[in-house]
């Protein structure tokens, strides 16, 4: 065997080898990622109201239980109302703003640009406190349309980087033709622009929907009266007890997690979800 | 007048030999449906945000620094500043050991079918609630929980370990919720260095160690830093995990704003705290933007938007 093959069977031998310890890593830390959400939904069929994994025998009573009460059931139906409101409302906000800063060049775009998605930047509890002054002296602090609001502006984000980046791409001349034809500038954005990014538009208002969802630290400042969207009700329980009911809750928020997974993927590729 | 011949439209270049008044009036036309967003993004976000200044600082209608120095010149607050940059350093040094390898498993080793399940598994539970991740380690950290049950059952400790409501748990569970943040950032920037100087390196005699520390690496560290700043402004930030898993004991900066705003109704203190913390935020943030221009050579701007 010649000098260089044996360097370079060396070689390919140390490859393989560093290669299988990233493996054996990057493998551990995917057990780690998944570990705790398989620990919460295993728990959640025990049989037994302390919270015990691997589960003590099996039931389904706790997500009985869990529909069963509608404090719970409140909570689900509140949070997918005010995810649903808050990220259609920040798509109609947020998908003109976005075609205007991708298309126009003026002064102020970059301002414009910034304040759209600092909410990103902001620590979500800053904004929660700064809603709840504002809505208390707007009398808005307890209401639907306060938690709505305040949700919207969060996920506002979401939609004009989705729908900015989809844009980009996008070649204006079709969009100036329309504009030749007399159609109007709402027509060009709604017939026009809209079927073309498609995707776009629903990645953006997927991610909206999700980033409200599993909104809890502007939420908790601003429960609505008589009710808490599905993380604060959960968190106000694990400040106290843990019990296999508000396990099975947990569990249930996962399999929705698991769901809007393969929606993303389905709809825009999972890829698209590394910039959140 | 240069941002007008940036313009590529005919109708707006005709403009220009008008008024600046009618031009500036034809630019508001044109973009009008920017307007509802930032109308709302400024009453609903720049406005209440700050409010905040002013509420700390004119506390009975007067101006006073007097609630800023009682923070700044309070043990407590500062042992309680301290923890919270003490535990985010923690969590994000942390990450960076296990998020590393595992954003170099995802850019160069998966094979390409396998690619988008693990990109599933690092997304899903970004789609969770943090109150659910720090339920899950609830579950496995507590008294009887799954950690202490195992190392009971296998003989290692007599009694149940206290592991919940330490700094260790705030830590355990920060990380938990962050690695998808710093694998996210890292990969990104992995995927623009090119493979071939590696494989140049090994070619030019290199070990593969020595060809991953002396060239991979430190394309990366850029993407590595941008990472570790975002992680750390998040920790520093977050409420949820460190109130479940800390306990009462171990008080973070977002546990003092909570408290003060929704127990003691001190809302010109929370402010103040608030302030502080926000402040600390942008610098951490603007660190970030400048690391991440640097590891997209200049394109980190709009890498970010």
């Amino acid at each position: 065997m010649t000098a260089a093959a044996s360097a370079t069977l060396r070689k390919a031998g140390a490859t393989s080898a560093g290669i299988v310890l990233i493996r054996v890593a990057a493998w551990l830390v995917l057990g780690l990622l998944l570990a705790p959400l398989i620990v919460l939904v295993g728990a959640s069929f025990s049989s037994v109201d302390y919270v015990s994994f691997p589960p003590r025998g099996f039931s389904l009573q706790w997500y009985e239980k869990f529909f069963a009460d509608p404090a719970f059931v409140n909570s689900l139906i509140l949070s997918a109302k005010i995810a649903l409101a808050a990220s259609l409302l920040a798509t109609l906000l947020g998908f003109p703003a976005a075609y205007i800063l991708v298309r126009k060049r003026f002064p102020g775009r970059r301002l414009a640009w910034t304040l759209l998605l600092s909410p990103l930047l902001v620590p979500q509890i800053i904004l929660g406190v700064a809603l709840l002054q504002i809505f208390t002296a707007a009398g808005l602090a307890t209401s639907f349309t306060g938690l709505l609001l305040a949700h919207t502006v969060a996920v506002v984000p979401y939609v004009v980087r989705t729908v900015g980046a989809a844009l980009v791409g996008i070649d204006p001349s079709i969009e100036e033709a329309a504009g030749d034809l007399g159609a109007s500038r709402l027509e060009i954005l709604a017939l026009v622009v809209a079927p073309i990014i498609k995707g776009g538009l629903l990645a953006g208002a997927l991610f909206a929907f999700i980033m409200s969802w599993v909104n809890v630290e502007i939420s908790i400042f601003l429960s609505v009266t008589g009710g808490y969207t599905l993380p604060v009700v959960l968190f106000n329980f694990i400040e106290y007890s843990i019990t296999t009911v508000v396990v099975a809750a947990a569990s249930i928020a996962i399999y929705v997690a698991l769901i809007l997974v393969l929606l993303v993927d389905a709809i825009v590729g999972i890829d698209s979800a590394s910039k959140l | 007048m240069n941002e007008h011949a940036a313009i590529p439209n005919a109708r707006v270049s005709r403009q220009r030999t008008r008024s600046a008044g009618a031009s500036t009036a034809y630019v508001l036309r044109q973009i009008w449906p920017l307007f509802p967003a930032l109308a709302v993004l400024v009453f609903l976000f720049a406005l209440p945000l700050a409010w905040m200044l002013p509420e700390s600082l004119f506390p009975e209608g007067q101006f006073s620094t007097a609630i800023y120095a009682e923070v700044l010149g309070t043990s407590y607050y500062w042992t309680v500043i301290g923890r919270s940059f003490w535990l985010s350093l923690v969590a994000t040094v942390v990450c960076v050991i296990l998020g590393y390898p595992l954003a170099y498993y995802l850019v160069r080793v998966v094979r390409p079918r396998y690619r988008r399940f693990v990109f599933m598994i690092v997304i899903a539970p970004l789609f969770t609630s943090a109150v659910i991740r720090a339920m899950a380690w609830l579950v496995i950290l507590g008294r009887r929980g799954m950690l202490n049950e195992t190392l009971l059952w296998m003989g290692v400790i007599e009694a149940p370990l206290r592991l919940l409501y330490s700094e260790t748990a705030v830590i355990i569970g920060l990380v938990y919720i962050m690695i998808p943040f710093m694998v996210l950032t890292v990969a990104a920037v992995l995927e623009n260095v090119n493979s071939t100087l590696e494989e140049a390196a090994r070619d030019l005699g290199a070990t593969p160690l020595g060809a991953f520390c002396r060239v991979t690496f430190p394309l990366t560290l850029p993407g590595v830093m941008a990472g570790s700043f975002l992680v750390f402004a998040l920790c520093l930030s977050s409420y949820v995990t460190p109130a479940v898993l800390g306990g009462g004991r171990n008080k973070v900066m977002a546990m003092l704003i909570f408290e003060q705003f929704m127990r003691l109704f001190n809302w010109p203190l929370g402010a103040a705290i608030s302030c502080v913390m926000l402040f600390v935020t942008l610098i951490i943030i603007w660190c970030y933007n400048r690391a991440l221009a640097r590891s997209t050579g200049g394109r980190g701007q709009e890498a970010l938007l």
